[in-house]
């Protein structure tokens, strides 16, 4: 069952980068919300083995984009200096926060049924929705290649600061020119809002299997997959063992398994949020700002 | 990354050994705990410095990333579920050790592709240089 929404996660995942990266990231968003609510929706009509797979395949699909392209979204609204609190906090909701959720399932599962699983899962869901289109706008934009200075080897600061100088040299006693006007807060609830590369959407599908020839990217890719698989392996199978000989336990007694994962979780979120970035401020210092 | 080993190998062996020996649950899952503290501090290490040095290309690192656990996912499940459970308490971490070993290998033939057909500057990512050509860099400088 797992592994058929694992397989769905998966075979979405080069379209929901490719789609992202053309037309930005809200639209995908909303898109792997509705997927996760129809999903959901199948899940909570009828207690049977098929309308159960069909359900967590179809939830299946709307995965990816909350794995992975929520931490790039960080990316597009935070300095280097200011992500590393922000990255732990979503590690933690994505890896160890999951834990707290079985130990509130069980329960649920024990005291209400199956369908009512379901139907708490969508009311967050649709909930999650709203929220989502009325306070989550466009992350995605075209950024001047002069201003990549974390990204670019010659990064021609010389020239940026002469551009800089002129252009405030211009801007004394007038109205700044070719700054985009901030926008509304309807402007800001467009699902569309235009397209952010002209590259063909197939030539980003086959991007994320070109990390792997990075040595770099194909080392962040393994190490925090591999990490990961071996969590959620072990995971997977806690419920298989633990009732079981010697302890026998129910849904409810296995939920609270969870609390383990949830508070080592939240200790080393805590730990890596606190830490990262004044070392990251000091490794630059020391670097020469670098 | 030192921290995330020290956890996740310490977590992961005696948790895989109370488990086996049929310890107190509660035992287990503090240990399961320790386990994640390792995997936390290990994936925010690896995911930031994803984000930080390739953030254009941040999107597909981190699609892969997950296209990559789906994968390991299985296997292991398949694994640790067929395995008599009195085992993983040995494999877990020798396994992931060897996992993580492998990927300390490639480097050279593609830090050469990427440059040859100019894939970092296809991304915007900063270029990458094998050691003699910086070392040839800084004697020229």
């Amino acid at each position: 069952m797992s592994g058929y929404n694992l397989l769905a996660a998966g075979c979405s995942g080069p379209i929901v980068c490719a789609l992202s990266r053309k037309y930005g990231k809200r639209p995908v968003f909303l898109v792997s919300t509705l997927f996760d609510i129809i999903g959901t929706a199948i899940g909570e009509a009828k207690i049977s083995y098929n309308y159960l797979l069909a359900a967590r395949i179809v939830q299946g699909f709307s995965t990816s984009a909350f794995e992975s392209l929520l931490i790039a979204s960080i990316g597009d609204m935070y300095y280097v200096h200011q992500r590393g609190a922000r990255v732990s906090f979503i590690n933690f909701i994505l890896n160890s926060a999951s834990s707290l959720a079985s130990i509130i399932c069980g329960q649920v599962f024990a005291s209400l049924g199956w369908l009512w699983l379901f139907h708490m899962f969508q009311i967050f869901l649709v909930l999650q929705f709203v929220l989502m289109f009325l306070f989550c706008p466009e992350t995605t934009y075209l950024r001047d290649t002069r201003y990549e200075t974390d990204t670019i080897v010659d990064e021609k600061l010389d020239e940026l600061a002469k551009i800089e100088e002129q252009h405030r040299e211009v801007e004394v006693g007038m109205e700044p020119v070719n700054v985009p006007a901030k926008k509304s807060f309807v402007q800001e609830l467009a699902v569309y809002t235009g397209v952010y590369s002209k590259d063909n959407v197939f030539k980003f599908m086959l991007g994320p299997f070109l990390t792997l020839l990075n040595p770099a990217g194909c080392y962040a890719v393994i190490t925090s997959g591999l990490l990961n698989a071996w969590y959620v392996g072990s995971a997977i199978i806690i419920a298989g063992i633990f009732s079981g000989p010697p302890w026998g336990f129910g849904a409810a007694q296995i939920g609270y398994i969870g609390a383990g994962p949830f508070i080592g979780g939240m200790i080393g979120s805590i730990f890596v949020g606190w830490f990262s970035d004044p070392i990251i401020k000091y490794m630059g210092k020391r670097n020469n700002g670098v | 990354m030192s921290g995330a080993t020290v956890f996740m190998g310490l977590g992961m062996f005696f948790f895989g050994y109370t488990m086996a020996i049929g310890a107190s649950a509660i035992l287990c899952a503090f240990l399961q705990g320790v386990m994640m503290v390792g995997v936390l501090i290990g994936i925010f290490a690896t995911l930031a410095y994803g984000l930080d040095a390739f953030r254009n290309q941040s999107s597909e690192i981190f699609i892969m990333n997950m296209l990559f656990k789906v994968r390991p996912t299985l296997y292991l499940t398949l694994f640790l579920q067929t395995d008599s459970h009195t085992e993983p308490h040995v494999l877990w971490p020798l396994q992931l050790c060897k996992s993580l070993g492998r990927v300390q290998g490639p480097g050279t033939d593609n830090v050469r592709l990427w440059r040859d057909f100019d894939l970092h500057g296809a991304y915007g990512n900063p270029g990458v240089y094998l050691r003699e050509e910086i070392e040839e860099l800084v004697v020229k400088a």
